[in-house]
């Protein structure tokens, strides 16, 4: 019954992070604007609760959301995955780097993309994997267009 | 938008501006086809409406505003498309023709009554063999709104204010909808259609879900997530050595989301059915019995859409019911009552083994997730129970056996069970009433040999769904009438 409401939130989520997605694109040039720094800091508060790694706890952060971050975290989990090939072109070689990396993303997303010390191939990384995990939920939502329950052919 | 691949991107400016036009048409179109169906008048109730002046609403400020919508968005805007024209098909199936009208006022009624007026609620047939729930649809389509640009959240609400869709005073967003669905093929069956308690349930606990179950989440994924990890890390993934600790952590995510999602599943159809069971009593434990009778009784929640097992539920019910664990004997002695009593009796015996709880224990998913109910159990229900309206008491076989023998005693003589006493002293019977009259008749002429054919179970279903319609309309306009005479 909730799946309603659920897939609603997850759709929001969904936009959300395609936002966040193309305000880092505009940063790259330009002073973020105040719906862009937003967007950038809703997807700081969600992504840190998403990643284990993170070590911050979001005490604040709205229930709903925590629910929301608990179905998106293997989405998360698998988006770094894919662009796994690309860490070395940005200097990425073990799991401390890559954990030293996601720290300074995290620091830009909640300063509204105002503190920015990343180099622009690390942006475009972070970019990428947010529209990935985006993606990721609106297959889901969708089912990518393909019909959900195809008929037992073995039957 | 850069992909993993520059390659990927060869095309995107192409796919933008087909999709813009696609949409706005799409849009466009979805509109129209609501519009049509919203003037179909043949529709039970005014609810069916409403629900294409919402999806209308929607497609119309889409097929405005999709030019000021980032392309990157289409592939969202194209999905709330989706998702809005699919609810057509609620709409399109709730007219007279398919439903059986008979008992949807009353039925709608009755629903309204455990919520509220401000709930509205779309009855259908649908193909598939199940009750079922949808909705809230106002709050649905606004969170997906509202995800887009402020300027078309406003425009949305602007065209859904000015369409007026629902007949009273209260502002559009403070209503409810939701879409109840039964199985096509069991129209007449209003002893199956005692599971429409197990729905409205649904209703009663959405809001208690929303609020309560992130916050219990909250309290408790750390350690569940500690316990799943200690489990699954005997079982690392395969994948590259140097980031094998990310690998590992989407498996146990991934197991981390299947638990919430089966506590969160476990404890509203669990939640569900004890409010089904204190609306409708025993007929709700009939249905749930009756319902569940060709299948696994223990599978396993991973198995078929994170649902409870059957077995699990029918103890839980059980154990609850007053009828059952306190009154079983001496509704055994009433002896109308004795063949239904005795079939009860006999047929929770099967929430004796404990065979699911072994099934459930298996997996860790399922371990963990059946921990949090159990936690969290009582609590929950008793909060669940609280949301019922004040006047609204559980109901009780037992305290209603003398209603019951005299509307199954108008059924044996093939009248309608629609009310008690004699003309012109008669009271209305109760929805409620009416269904366990259904079921106690039923489960005592199945022990005459002579009954139960397929058309003694169809007169059953008429004079049953007549009933009700019919004590709808006195309890609605016989108080009037008096009043005009």
């Amino acid at each position: 019954m909730s799946d309603l409401l659920q897939s609603a939130k997850l759709f929001e989520v969904s936009v959300r992070l395609t936002d966040a997605s193309n305000c880092l694109r505009t940063i790259e040039d330009n002073e973020p604007d105040l719906s862009c720094q937003e967007s950038l800091k809703w997807a700081g508060r969600f992504l840190t609760e998403v990643d284990w790694n993170s070590g911050v706890t979001n005490q604040g952060i709205e229930g709903g959301l925590a629910v929301s971050a608990t179905s998106a975290r293997p989405k998360f989990y698998a988006a770094i995955n894919r662009i796994a090939p690309r860490f070395k072109d940005v200097g990425i070689n073990s799991e401390n780097d890559l954990s030293a990396y996601f720290k300074r993303v995290y620091s830009l997303l909640n300063s509204g993309g105002t503190q920015e010390d990343l180099g622009t191939e690390e942006l475009r990384l972070f970019e990428d994997l947010l529209y990935l995990l985006s993606q990721s939920i609106t297959v889901e939502l969708s089912n990518n267009g393909l019909p959900r329950n195809p008929s037992f052919l073995s039957v | 938008m850069s992909s993993e691949s520059p390659s990927c991107d060869l095309g995107q400016k192409w796919r933008n501006e087909t999709l813009k036009w696609h949409l706005q048409t799409r849009a466009a179109f979805i509109e129209r086809l609501s519009e049509k169906l919203e003037h179909s008048q043949d529709y039970p109730t005014d609810t069916p409406p409403v629900l294409c002046k919402l999806i209308s609403a929607t497609a119309k400020t889409i097929s405005e505003k999709v030019e000021s919508i980032d392309a990157t968005q289409y592939p969202h805007v194209s999905q709330l498309l989706q998702f809005i024209s699919e609810h057509l098909r609620y709409v399109e199936r709730s007219r007279i023709e398919n439903t059986p009208w008979s008992m949807i006022q009353a039925a709608e009624s009755f629903l309204k009554h455990q919520v509220g007026a401000k709930y509205h609620f779309i009855i259908r047939p649908q193909w598939a063999n199940n009750y079922s729930v949808t909705g809230e649809f106002v709050l649905a389509y606004k969170t997906r709104i509202s995800a887009f640009h402020p300027e078309v959240t406003a425009r949305w609400k602007e065209i859904l204010e000015e369409s007026q869709p629902f007949n009273n005073e209260d502002s559009v967003f403070d209503q409810k909808l939701f879409c109840v669905s039964f199985p096509r093929v069991d129209r007449l069956n209003c002893l199956l259609h005692a599971n429409w308690g197990h729905e409205v349930g649904h209703i009663i606990i959405e809001p208690l879900m929303q609020s309560e179950f992130p916050k219990l989440w909250e309290t408790q994924k750390t350690c569940i997530r500690r316990r799943v990890e200690e489990e699954m890390c005997n079982s690392p993934s395969p994948l590259r050595e140097e980031f094998q600790k990310n690998a590992i952590q989407q498996i146990i995510a991934f197991a981390v989301d299947q638990v919430m999602n089966i506590a969160y599943r476990g404890l509203a159809e669990l939640l569900c059915d004890h409010i089904g069971l204190h609306l409708l009593g025993p007929a709700s434990i009939a249905s749930h019995l009756v319902f569940s009778a060709p299948h696994s009784l223990d599978e396993n929640p991973l198995n078929c859409g994170n649902y409870p097992p059957w077995r699990y539920r029918l103890r839980l019910m059980k154990e609850a019911c007053q009828d059952i664990t306190s009154h079983l004997e001496d509704l055994k002695a009433h002896s109308i009552l004795t063949p239904f009593a005795q079939w009860l009796e006999q047929a929770t015996k099967l929430a004796e083994p404990q065979c699911d709880k072994d099934e459930i224990n298996k997996n860790i998913a399922t371990k963990e997730a059946y921990n949090f109910i159990e936690t969290h159990w009582d609590d929950l229900r008793q909060q669940a129970l609280q949301r019922l309206p004040p006047a609204s008491k559980e109901y009780s076989l037992h305290a209603s056996k003398c209603t019951i023998a005299e509307l199954v005693q108008r059924l044996d003589e093939g009248i309608i069970p629609n009310e008690t006493g004699f003309f012109p002293d008669t009271e209305p019977a109760s929805f409620e009433n009416i269904l366990n009259a259904a079921w106690v008749f039923a489960i005592k002429k199945l022990q005459a040999e002579t009954w139960g054919t397929a058309d003694d179970f169809e007169k059953l279903f008429r004079l049953t769904l007549k009933a009700i319609e019919s004590s709808f309309v006195q309890k609605v306009f016989g108080e009037k009438l008096k009043a005009a005479k």
